[in-house]
């Protein structure tokens, strides 16, 4: 029942982080989920999981998230949806939520299988370590994209024209030159405060 | 050993493919070379296969998951295509070293036609339905891509993006028979398929039956799904001579070979696969008589040819239209690559504006009246013997009606190819400039091609024992030389046939006196000449095809919100169908 | 209804969020976080399926495989979102996709 209270919590801290304009409140909401879903970890009797979850989720992806926002700028948009389309929007989900819900209740008598009688630490490095590695390697690949993603903060000038599909004039150019410049200032700005 | 040449058949090419793809547009040389070598080794080691044919798995491939292992088996049928796509291939790979001396992007080119090969290989040697499927549609690719192979010029595009349009179509004939045989038997194997063909229902094994006669007038440019091959006629002369004349257009024909024997007794089929054959026969030759392009007319009288194949495996003579697939792909890629020679020289396709040509040509001329002979039917040429088989086949196992029409279609091809040889090499030259005889590149792949048109009859022997010993379900019963040719010289269809092929040149010779009778049949020029009106009904299959992707494109909006709303709603029907079930 | 089939119906709640998140947003930093909202109903899903076998240690093992994948996953897309900020100037993917037309 305790459970259920925190995940309603839960869910209602995703509704105003995914509803507020604001993109540092919603960052704000997520870091709460994550929290409350550690706690639902805990008294499920995963400690390690809820740990790490608080750690990473309430602490790294936050930061990683207010690092983003700082630099692509705090841009609120719009939704302009008229009702019955918003009507539509919502109906499949509706429907499929009730339907599962429907479907999995009640669950069925499970038997219980082979208990665990290792730890949390010798199934993590000795049963699951094809896990480990895998994880290894994505976060290793995961690291060397966002260096290539990140190390080349000037524009090219092939990338420009990508991005100003109206026929180039010399007058043109310059001026979007200028625009582009001025663009790019505030970026470093606020990378160097983060530095 | 047979796993390696296998192997090899169909990854050579493949390999050979990737290097050239490589190979900077400045270095031609190198392209031409590793096309060469590549296509040459894979040849000989198709011939090896030829000696190694068996009912055996040869190469095995675990792919897991629903579709359980790939298999290639080298049974008679197989090795026989594969051979003939290997060396025909090689032979067109060498003219084009010749003909494509100055044209841009020839790895390109090049990379194609290797692909080609080994996916035409792959296709013969699959024991997968699925397999098959996967090599049909790659052919079907790499001929849209070499049609197309002059993006610069529309009617090109326009032509490959037709035999695209179509052979897909077709190609979904073959899936959903595949389909249906696998969601019966479980597996998608076609030995499976052809030993428990009677444990089908009616409605299904005439589903596959008629689905994969689709697939195969698609592929083979059987009336009405033809016109997409004198479109392709775009493409290269040696692509062709080899895609379009020797292997390619041949699957449709394989495809109904091969699952002959689990056809045969559906309701009407054999019947349905014999009027398919013997219209296109004739209908294609009427085309082939008024049309004015060299590459056009040679491509109506391949449609004519495959007509005559498609008729023999209607008629239960698999051996008789394997043969004369063997001997139409000898004459008919000389007859392509004797043309592309006379294109390249003379600057034109247009065949009146050619006309004389034998006195500049010589060899050339030679050449291309043994491909003629052989695509007539004179005696001594293979084209005699494999045709004179399945008329032989229509007198046994077909009413007089069929028997007619096929001497008709005699008379008429011979009536054609005199038309169209006095007009490019006879009489006196109607276009100005020089011409000069082909070069040495060219002569050699003419002359071999020559010789085998002269001499391929003699494998009867050892082909129809190989058939015989490698398609258990087809009932075959192997034939000597000997044997084939007292049939052939006894029996009086062949006088027949003959007399037909007399009164067709006679008709020509006397053209200028039946003055009279052109004029009364001015009409059906005409319509011989807009293509029957089929090329409006291909049209409107482009068209309809067209539109419906165009309107198909507005569902793929490239909005993530509208993609969640559609995986949502899938995940609704997943859970109504769970729910009605549980 | 018994501790763990409450505990699912959360579960199912948070997992519809998410994917109303991903339904309506088009703004690309949003759709981060709703991906990471969708990651969270799962690790609970897990959790719970790791009590009822009695297998929790495994669970717990699987969670921080799931956890560390997401992280992941958010850090490749906003570095992807920074890209698509500086080079097109915009952070709409509604405005993305009109972009080729």
């Amino acid at each position: 029942m305790d459970k259920l209270g925190l995940l309603l919590i839960a869910a209602f801290c995703a509704i105003q982080a995914i509803r507020t304009t604001n993109l540092l409140l919603s960052v704000l909401w997520l870091a709460s989920v994550s929290a409350l879903t550690s706690i639902v970890l805990f008294t499920l009797d995963a400690p390690q999981a809820a740990v790490i979850e608080i750690s990473v989720g309430a602490g790294l992806v936050a930061v990683l998230l207010v690092f983003a926002i700082s630099i692509a700028g705090e841009e609120t948009l719009q939704d302009h949806d008229t009702l019955w389309k918003k009507i539509l929007r919502r109906f499949p989900l509706i429907t499929a939520l009730l339907l599962l819900f429907w479907i999995i209740l009640p669950l069925p008598e499970t038997q219980p299988g082979v208990k665990d009688t290792a730890t949390f630490s010798t199934i993590l490095w000795e049963d699951r370590a094809l896990d480990v590695l895998l994880q290894i390697v994505i976060i290793f690949s995961a690291v060397l994209s966002l260096l290539g993603l990140l190390a080349d903060q000037k524009l090219p000038a092939a990338v420009q024209h990508h991005a100003t599909p109206r026929p180039l004039d010399e007058a043109t150019s310059l001026t979007e030159h200028v625009a582009i410049v001025e663009d790019e200032e505030p970026i470093l700005e606020a990378e160097r405060e983060l530095v | 050993m047979t796993a390696w040449l296998v192997g090899l058949t169909i990854g050579l090419p493949w390999l050979g493919a990737l290097i050239v793809w490589r190979v900077p547009d400045h270095s031609p040389q190198r392209q031409h070379g590793i096309a060469v070598i590549a296509s040459l080794l894979t040849a000989a080691v198709s011939i090896g296969l030829l000696t190694t044919y068996s009912t055996e798995v040869a190469l095995r491939l675990h792919i897991g998951g629903i579709f359980g292992d790939f298999i290639l088996v080298p049974d008679g049928l197989g090795v026989l295509l594969a051979a003939i796509a290997a060396i025909i291939g090689s032979l067109t790979v060498i003219f084009s070293v010749a003909y494509m001396e100055h044209e841009a992007c020839l790895s390109r080119y090049y990379a194609l036609v290797l692909i080609f090969i080994g996916t035409m290989a792959g296709l013969v040697l699959a024991g997968n339905l699925l397999l098959m499927f996967f090599f049909w549609e790659i052919t079907a690719l790499c001929s849209y891509a070499l049609i197309a192979f002059d993006h610069d010029n529309p009617a090109a595009v326009a032509g490959g993006l037709k035999a695209l349009v179509i052979t897909q179509l077709g190609g979904i004939g073959l899936l959903i028979g595949a389909l249906t045989a696998y969601g019966r038997f479980g597996t998608d194997e076609i030995a499976v398929l052809l030993a428990r063909a009677e444990t089908l229902s009616k409605t299904e094994l005439s589903l596959i039956a008629f689905s994969f006669l689709i697939a195969a007038m698609a592929k083979s440019a059987q009336v009405p799904f033809h016109s997409w091959l004198p479109g392709a006629m775009e493409a290269p002369t040696p692509i062709s001579a080899l895609i379009h004349a020797a292997t390619m257009v041949n699957a449709g024909v394989y495809l109904l070979a091969r699952f002959y024997p689990a056809f045969e007794d559906v309701t009407g089929w054999t019947t349905a696969v014999m009027t398919v054959g013997i219209v296109s026969a004739l209908l294609a030759a009427l085309m082939a008589l008024v049309a004015n392009d060299l590459k056009r007319v040679l491509a109506y009288s391949t449609i004519s040819q495959l007509g005559y194949m498609v008729f023999a495996v209607g008629a239960g003579g698999i051996f008789a239209s394997q043969f004369h697939l063997l001997s139409h792909a000898m004459f008919k890629a000389l007859l392509f690559l004797g043309a592309g020679a006379v294109i390249h020289s003379v600057g034109t396709r247009d065949i009146r504006q050619m006309g004389g040509l034998w006195r500049s040509m010589p060899q050339v001329t030679i050449a291309f009246i043994i491909g003629a002979m052989a695509l007539v039917g004179i005696p001594g040429t293979n084209g005699f013997w494999s045709k004179e088989l399945i008329l032989e086949r229509g007198v046994e196992d077909s009413s007089p009606v069929f028997v007619v029409g096929l001497l008709i279609g005699v008379g008429l091809t011979a009536l054609y190819t005199l038309r169209l040889i006095w007009l490019v090499f006879g009489g006196t030259p109607r276009f100005s400039g020089q011409v000069h005889e082909a070069p040495s590149a060219m002569r050699i792949s003419l002359g071999i091609l020559a010789v085998g048109s002269l001499v391929t009859w003699l494998l009867v022997s050892p082909l129809s024992k190989m058939l015989a010993e490698t398609l258990p379900y087809h009932h075959l019963h192997s034939e000597t030389t000997r044997d084939v040719i007292s049939d052939v010289m006894t029996a009086p269809i062949t006088v027949l046939a003959l007399g037909w092929v007399a009164l067709g040149f006679l008709l020509w010779g006397f053209h200028h006196r039946l003055g009279w009778l052109i004029a009364r049949l001015q009409l059906l020029s005409q319509i011989a000449g807009q293509d029957f009106g089929f090329e409006a009904l291909n049209r409107v299959v482009m068209r309809s095809t067209s539109t419906l992707a165009e309107r198909l494109r507005s569902t793929q909006t490239g909005e993530l919100n509208w993609n969640i709303w559609g995986i949502v709603a899938g995940l609704v029907v997943i859970l109504i169908y769970v729910a009605v079930e549980v | 209804m018994n501790d763990e089939e409450l505990t699912l119906l959360g579960v199912v709640i948070l997992f519809g969020v998410g994917v109303y998140g991903l339904l309506l947003t088009h703004h690309l930093i949003k759709i981060v976080i709703a991906l990471q909202i969708i990651g969270k109903a799962v690790i609970i899903a897990f959790a719970v399926a790791g009590t009822m076998s009695e297998r929790v240690q495994l669970a717990q093992s699987l969670i921080v495989t799931i956890i560390v994948a997401d992280t992941m996953v958010a850090v490749i897309s906003l570095a992807l979102v920074i890209q698509v900020k500086q080079r097109l100037g915009t952070l709409d993917a509604r405005e993305l996709s009109n972009l080729r037309r």
